[in-house]
Formats: C-alpha cells, sequence, structure tokens
C-alpha cells in the first residue's frame, strides 16, 4: 500500500471539505469532520469507517435519530440503522442537557453503527464535567467495548473485553451514560461491570497513550493510503465551482 | 508620564464598543501598529540578535540559481532556501493561479544540508503542486516588480544608486503573491510550531520572516547581478536605500473568509489592539514628550501619506484628505492644552472621519511603548466552537438579539441583503465572489454570510411552535440541525467583546477590500494600493531593518516609512 503523509491541519481542510460535500449545509458538516480526524489522528480508523459509512448511505437521506422513548434520566434512541457520525454530536448534546437537568441521563442508542464515534462525545461530556461512560457489544467478535472518562479530562480510558456469550443481546446497541456524580453505576451498567476484570481485556487504550498518538501526528504528520486520499480529494472537490471567464471576474481579475 | 494607573477592570470598562470597532468600514481604515506581526518579529530578531548566514549562493550572472541563508535563533536553527527562476514577462501574474514565479522559497527548520537540495528543487519551485516535510514552516513565491528590479540593477551596475523618488512609485524589487504555513502541502502544523519552533510561536511570525527573507535575497540579488555586469564599476546598494526598499505584496479573496471562520482569534488581535488604545487613555496624560512625539509622527504620517502612489482614485482621496485631517489636527494642537487623551480623540472623533481616527489611534498607541509592550506576548488562542446543549433557549434567544443585534438588521427578504455568494473555484481553490444573478455556483456557497445564519436561526426561534415543547438547546438542535453550526458559534462567541464583525458580507455592496486590510494591518503592511473591490497590493517591511542590521542598536520606528532623502533623522526620534 502506498500512502500520502499530510499534516492535520491539511487533513482538517480536507474533511471539512468531505463533509461539507457529503452532508451540505443542513447538518453541521465541521462537526461530523472533527469527530473523523479526531478517530483517525488516534488511530482509530476514521476515515476507513466514514468511507463506510458515505458507501452504505446514499447523500441527503434523512439522518436524524428518533426518539422513541424519553423518561426523566433516560432516553431511547433508534438511530434507524445509520451511523453514529451522523448523529453521535446530536446524542451526545440530548444527553448532556438532559444530565445538566437531571444530575443523570442514561441514553440508549438502537439500531446504530460505528458505535465508537461515542469516543469523541465522551469528552464532549467530561469537558462540561461530567462523568462519562459508554458501552457496546461486537457479537460477531464476542467483544464488550467500554470507556469511562472523569470530568475535565482530556481522554478517555478505554478497552475491550473478550466475553464468553453475550448478555447483552442487541448487537447494534449502545449505552451512554452522563453523570454528574462518579457513582453513576446505574443497573444496566452494573450487569457488565463483572467483565471488565483485567485478565478479560484483549485491548485497552489509556488516556495517555491516546495523547501519544496525538503528539506523535502533530510532530510527523498523518500516513493515509493514497487511496483513501484520492477518493477524499474527489469528494472534496465537489464543493469547488467550475472555472469560467465570467468566474475570474469574481476574483478581481 | 503615568499621573495615573488605571485597574485592568477599569482600563476593560473604557473599551470601545464591538459595534463601533467591528463595523467593516473601521476596520478597512485599520494601519499597521505597534503590535503588528512583523513589527513583533523585529523586535525579537533585534533584541535576540538572530544571526543570518548566506551559505550558499549559487546564482548565475543573470542571478538565476539557488540561495540557501542560514538562521540562528538563541534556542534553534532554521535554514531559509531560495530557487531563483527565469520567468516570461507573460507569466508574471500576481494571481494564485499562476503557475511559475520568478523566486520560489521555503523556510526549514535545522542546518542545511547540501543532500537535501535536490528533494527541494523538485518541489519548492512547484508551490501548491508540491509536497513538503514536516519539518517546513513556510512555502512561498513572489515575482519581480517589473518596473523597479531592471531599473535598480541598471543603476548599480552603472555605479549610481537608484533615484529614491522613482523607487518610491513601487517601494519593492519582488511582491509575494502567496505565504502558505502552518501545514499546508505536509508542512510543519500550527501545533507543532508552538511546541517545537518557538521562535515563531506568535501567529504568522515564521510566515511574515520568510517575507523579510525574501527581500532580503531581492536585495542581494539585485547586488549581485549589478556586480557580475560590471565588477570594477558596479556599486553595492546603499544600506539606507536598502531598508526603504519592502517587499510587495498582493492579496485577494483568499483572506477574507479567514477573518470570518476564525472570530476568537479574531477577537484576540482586536481585543489586543482595543485594550491597548484603551490602557493609553486610561493611564497616561499628555506631557511635553509625549506631545512632541505625537507632533513629530502626525508629521511623519502626512509625509507618509503624501509619498503613497497608487492609481486607485478612492484611496488617493483618502490617503489625501487623511493628510489634510492630520495637517488641521497639528494646527488645532498648536493652539489647545491637553489635559487628557480623551479629549483629543474625543475631538478627532468629532470633527474627523474614521481613517483619520484610526490613525490617530495607531499613533497614540505608537508613542506609548511602556504601556503597550506589555501586552505583546501572544495570547495561545485553543478555536473551539462548542455547542453548550444545556442552554435554555430564551437565553440563546436573548443573547442573539443582544449580541447580534447587528445582525437582525438585514432584511434577507430583499434581493440586495442576499446578493452575492462567496465559493471556491476548481482554481487552486481560489475563493471567488459571484452574483446570484449571473454566476453559476451558488448552491456550494461558503458559509460566510453569518448575519444571514443568525437570522435564520433567530427567526425560527421565534416561530417556534409550543407544542414542539422545545426548552434548551440541544432539543432545538436536534429538531432544526441546520441551524446547529451557527448556535455553536453565536454561544462561543457571547463570551467575547469582539469577534463577530458586524457586516452582510453577501449584501450586493459588500466591500470586502476592507476584510483584506484589517488583515493586513494586523501583519504589519502598509502602503495600500487598491485594484478593486477584490484584492489589494501593499508593502510590506518598509523601513524596517536589513539582515546587516542585526546586532546594532534598534530604534524600532520604522512605522510610516518615508523616503530616506526627505527624512531628517535628527529631531524625528520618537522618544
Amino acid at each position: 500500500m502506498k500512502f500520502i503523509r499530510i499534516s492535520i491541519n491539511e487533513f482538517k481542510a480536507l474533511l471539512n471539505r468531505v463533509c461539507e460535500s457529503y452532508y451540505g449545509h443542513k447538518y453541521d458538516f465541521e462537526d461530523s469532520a472533527a469527530i473523523i480526524q479526531w478517530l483517525e489522528i488516534h488511530d482509530l480508523n476514521g476515515i476507513i469507517n466514514f468511507l463506510r459509512v458515505i458507501d452504505a448511505t446514499p447523500k441527503k437521506i434523512k439522518l436524524m435519530p428518533i426518539i422513541i422513548e424519553r423518561h426523566k434520566k433516560r432516553f431511547v434512541f433508534d438511530n434507524q440503522g445509520h451511523s453514529l457520525f451522523h448523529t453521535g454530536s446530536i446524542i451526545t448534546d440530548m444527553t448532556l442537557a438532559q444530565c445538566h437537568q437531571d444530575g443523570i441521563c442514561h441514553s440508549k442508542i438502537n439500531n446504530t453503527i460505528q458505535p465508537i464515534v461515542i469516543l469523541h462525545g465522551l469528552i464532549k461530556c467530561s469537558q462540561f464535567g461530567y462523568y462519562a461512560k459508554a458501552w457496546w457489544l461486537e457479537t460477531e467478535k464476542n467483544l464488550l467495548h467500554f470507556a469511562s472518562i472523569n470530568p475535565s479530562e482530556m481522554y478517555p480510558n478505554y478497552s475491550i473485553v473478550k466475553i464468553n456469550n453475550s448478555i447483552l443481546n442487541n448487537k447494534s446497541e449502545l449505552d451512554l451514560i452522563c453523570s454528574k456524580d462518579s457513582n453513576n453505576s446505574i443497573e444496566s451498567c452494573l450487569n457488565i461491570q463483572p467483565l471488565l476484570q483485567k485478565e478479560n481485556v484483549t485491548q485497552s487504550i489509556l488516556p495517555n497513550e491516546f495523547k501519544e498518538r496525538f503528539n506523535e501526528k502533530i510532530i510527523n504528520g498523518l500516513y493515509i493510503e493514497v487511496t483513501q486520499y484520492k477518493r477524499l480529494s474527489r469528494m472534496a472537490d465537489q464543493i469547488l465551482v467550475e472555472a469560467s471567464e465570467q468566474s475570474r471576474l469574481g476574483a478581481g481579475e | 508620564m503615568n499621573n495615573q494607573k488605571h485597574s485592568l477592570a477599569q482600563v476593560k470598562t473604557s473599551l470601545r464598543s464591538p459595534a463601533q470597532v467591528m463595523d467593516l468600514n473601521r476596520l478597512g481604515s485599520f494601519y499597521p501598529y505597534k503590535l503588528s506581526f512583523m513589527r513583533k518579529l523585529m523586535r525579537k530578531v533585534m533584541q535576540e540578535q538572530w544571526s543570518i548566514n548566506c551559505v550558499l549562493f549559487n546564482l548565475d550572472k543573470e542571478g538565476y540559481g539557488e540561495t540557501v541563508y542560514e538562521i540562528t535563533t538563541p534556542t534553534n536553527c532554521y535554514h531559509f532556501v531560495v530557487f531563483a527562476n527565469f520567468l516570461d514577462n507573460t507569466l508574471r501574474t500576481d494571481r494564485v493561479i499562476a503557475e511559475a514565479w520568478d523566486m520560489t522559497v521555503t523556510l526549514r527548520h535545522g542546518p542545511f544540508k547540501p543532500e537535501e537540495l535536490g528533494t527541494l528543487k523538485e518541489n519548492v519551485p512547484r508551490q501548491e503542486k508540491g509536497r513538503m516535510t514536516a519539518e517546513s514552516l513556510v512555502l512561498s513565491r513572489a515575482n519581480k516588480s517589473s518596473r523597479n528590479f531592471n531599473y535598480v540593477v541598471d543603476q548599480l551596475s552603472a555605479g549610481m544608486q537608484p533615484c529614491i523618488k522613482k523607487i518610491n512609485e513601487v517601494g519593492y524589487l519582488y511582491r509575494t503573491t502567496a505565504v502558505y504555513g502552518s501545514g499546508k502541502f505536509g508542512m510543519a502544523d500550527w501545533g507543532k510550531i508552538k511546541l517545537a519552533y518557538q521562535d515563531f510561536k506568535e501567529p504568522f511570525s515564521a510566515e511574515m520572516f520568510s517575507c523579510f527573507m525574501i527581500r532580503q535575497f531581492s536585495l542581494d540579488q539585485a547586488d549581485h547581478i549589478a556586480f557580475m555586469r560590471a565588477p570594477e564599476l558596479s556599486v553595492r546598494l546603499d544600506d539606507d536605500i536598502k531598508r526603504y526598499f519592502g517587499i510587495g505584496n498582493a492579496t485577494g479573496l483568499g483572506m477574507a473568509p479567514f477573518l470570518i471562520k476564525h472570530p476568537l482569534l479574531i477577537n484576540s488581535w482586536i481585543e489586543t489592539r482595543e485594550f491597548a488604545l484603551a490602557q493609553v487613555i486610561s493611564n497616561t496624560l499628555p506631557n511635553k514628550n509625549t506631545l512632541q512625539d505625537l507632533n513629530l509622527l502626525i508629521q511623519r504620517a502626512i509625509i507618509h501619506l503624501s509619498e503613497i502612489t497608487t492609481n486607485n482614485e478612492s484611496q488617493n482621496k483618502i490617503n489625501l484628505e487623511a493628510s489634510q485631517s492630520l495637517d488641521s489636527i497639528i494646527k488645532w494642537l498648536s493652539k489647545e492644552t491637553l489635559q487628557e487623551w480623551d479629549q483629543f480623540i474625543g475631538y478627532v472623533t468629532n470633527h474627523y472621519n474614521v481613517e483619520t481616527q484610526e490613525l490617530i489611534n495607531t499613533i497614540l498607541i505608537e508613542i506609548h511603548p511602556e504601556e503597550v509592550l506589555s501586552l505583546e506576548q501572544n495570547i495561545d488562542i485553543e478555536e473551539v466552537y462548542e455547542l453548550s446543549p444545556e442552554m435554555n433557549l430564551m437565553d440563546l434567544k436573548q443573547i442573539i438579539e443582544k449580541k447580534y443585534q447587528w445582525a437582525l438588521q438585514y432584511d434577507f427578504k430583499s434581493k440586495d441583503a442576499n446578493a452575492v455568494f462567496w465559493y471556491r473555484s476548481e482554481e487552486k481553490m481560489e475563493p471567488r465572489l459571484g452574483d446570484r444573478d449571473i454566476d453559476q455556483g451558488a448552491e456550494k456557497e461558503i458559509l460566510i454570510g453569518i448575519a444571514r445564519a443568525v437570522e435564520q436561526c433567530h427567526s425560527t426561534l421565534k416561530k417556534l411552535p409550543p407544542e414542539m415543547n422545545i426548552n434548551n438547546v440541544a432539543e432545538f438542535a436536534f429538531a432544526y440541525p441546520e441551524h446547529r453550526h451557527i448556535i455553536r458559534r453565536i454561544q462561543t462567541m457571547a463570551k467575547t467583546k469582539y469577534g463577530e464583525i458586524q457586516a452582510n458580507l453577501i449584501d450586493k455592496d459588500v466591500l470586502p477590500i476592507h476584510l483584506l486590510r484589517c488583515k493586513l494591518s494586523f501583519f504589519g503592511v502598509g502602503k495600500f494600493d487598491p485594484k478593486s473591490r477584490l484584492w489589494v497590493r501593499n508593502t510590506m517591511f518598509q523601513g524596517a531593518p536589513i539582515a546587516s542590521d542585526i546586532g546594532s542598536k534598534y530604534k524600532d520606528d520604522w512605522i510610516f516609512p518615508i523616503m530616506p532623502n526627505n527624512q531628517t533623522s535628527k529631531g524625528n526620534e520618537i522618544h
């Protein structure tokens, strides 16, 4: 595979154009670009995942989730099979606002793909001074993903745990808890606590490891597969307007 | 003498209002000032005594080839690489869409390694089409001033200095047409520069330094060609004349979206300038020395304005009016006994236009270095525009009505208020302005119409059906995701004083040139020569020290540069 090295700033500008092209101005395209960027910079396959999304989701489809249940301290969203790339920020916003009001909010997001996007949402919860946790299952591999963060931290603790059989049935469910107190272990969270034994952890990323990944990219930039880069560039170019003699007048010629 | 030191809070209360400062016409009247980036850079270079040595000077008799300068600062080492090429006159253009240039350059970290020259030669002259390493800070290019360069070389090779009046018509030998930094084309990210190359941790200082080096090379190259042409007869350019040569620049619409997309950064720049002014007014009183400095600097500004050469009638009129206003201010000052600077500011505000007001503000800041240089340290701005989802909708509405009142005054149903759109051309992504009735591409417009976006959000808020039971920002953004980006901005900017340019940038009569001049003034650029409402030529570093001045005493008084033969340096110094 051939790679191209680009800077973070260059990557950000490229993703902004890509997302502007894909989402248009009907959605907060810069926010979506920031999520892809965050995942890629921290070696969590932001680009690959996003390209899968756009392969699977035609442009201009309504991407918003539906609230199927709303109670005090609790939401249940139906993400309608969409990627969390499109809706992660909006769902995090709703959870945060509810937590602000009730002290805690547990959001269950059904029928979603690419739940890893929620790691970015956890950081937002932390920046607002809250504790946050999220978990989801990767049933085909018998893996449980779990992440947590304390208030005012830059990065979460993220672990992937091997489990023998699924105690959580729905493979496309994601749980997010945001709370003002550290004691936010509501029932569903308690159910997974026994699974998070050290010996079961197959992979983990600690906050300082996230930071190291970021620092490495700041110093050296990112290496992106050329085919992916070209594809993103082609998408980004769709926001450019064809040049003509008339258009050159618009630059002061 | 500082007769009355006020607290930070007191100074803050005397800051000018955003409605006054952020008016586009006023922003377009800003002049470079004491804390402009070039001025800050030169103070640093001179105080820290950076050394600039030419380590490779491989130019042929026509001045084509490569040159490398090594720059040593107290903590680091860099090199500046120049490729000087033949350029057919027909290909010489200021436009960003050009493909070839007289000079292409790069500023890189570390000592020069000759083995890297080949790779650099393959990439630097290609500019946007090349790739740079993560150790590169800046990539730029410049074209010769066809009027000046040959004339100067002819004169020098004939053993004569060039006529200063002829030089004044242009003021530079080369004109930059793009200066790229901050991670473009694979170069070092701004984050890396702040971390690893702290000599350039001030915004745009690496870019400004590269322009300074382009100027230095232009002078060295002219001397070299003259010498090669007539080794026995030629003379080197006189140092006073070298200092009078700046480096030209052509700036187009590319700069304008930057001001809109980085309001937190702009807030910081403008707040610093306003704070400097407020501090001078609050903390100092006119005295014999400062009044003398004021008088001298106004006189110098009058000469400076009269020496600006431009074919732009409007700019000529502005310069002439400002010059006449300054003249009458001097007369007024000679009759009045000033007790406070407020009294002076009040008189100028009541009697003169915005251009003159900002000139006077610039001068007042300039003559009070003790009040101003304490603000020199740049505050590192983390540009995060985060949504506050818990905010009550009524609070959001009130913020808009209080902070964005200016945006709600436009009638976007009228054709004129929505007449133009900004877009990126497929030609090097050059930003351009289109007319909705004429040009193609409105569906791809850049989100630069902040006033319209705010108005649309406010309108949705006002018409919100009660049965939707939407109470907070999260719920609102959930129901209307198209407003999320502008709410993030509104909420973030509500915590700041300046930052939002209070103008409708998609109005039929929008004058983007004001945006350009505002940004250029913070860079330290002067001698604005507008070529249309969309682009402007200007001059950087005119009057600034040259490389051989480093190590000498530095006076930091090159504001409003004037022709050396007009400059009676005795008695013209600022105290």
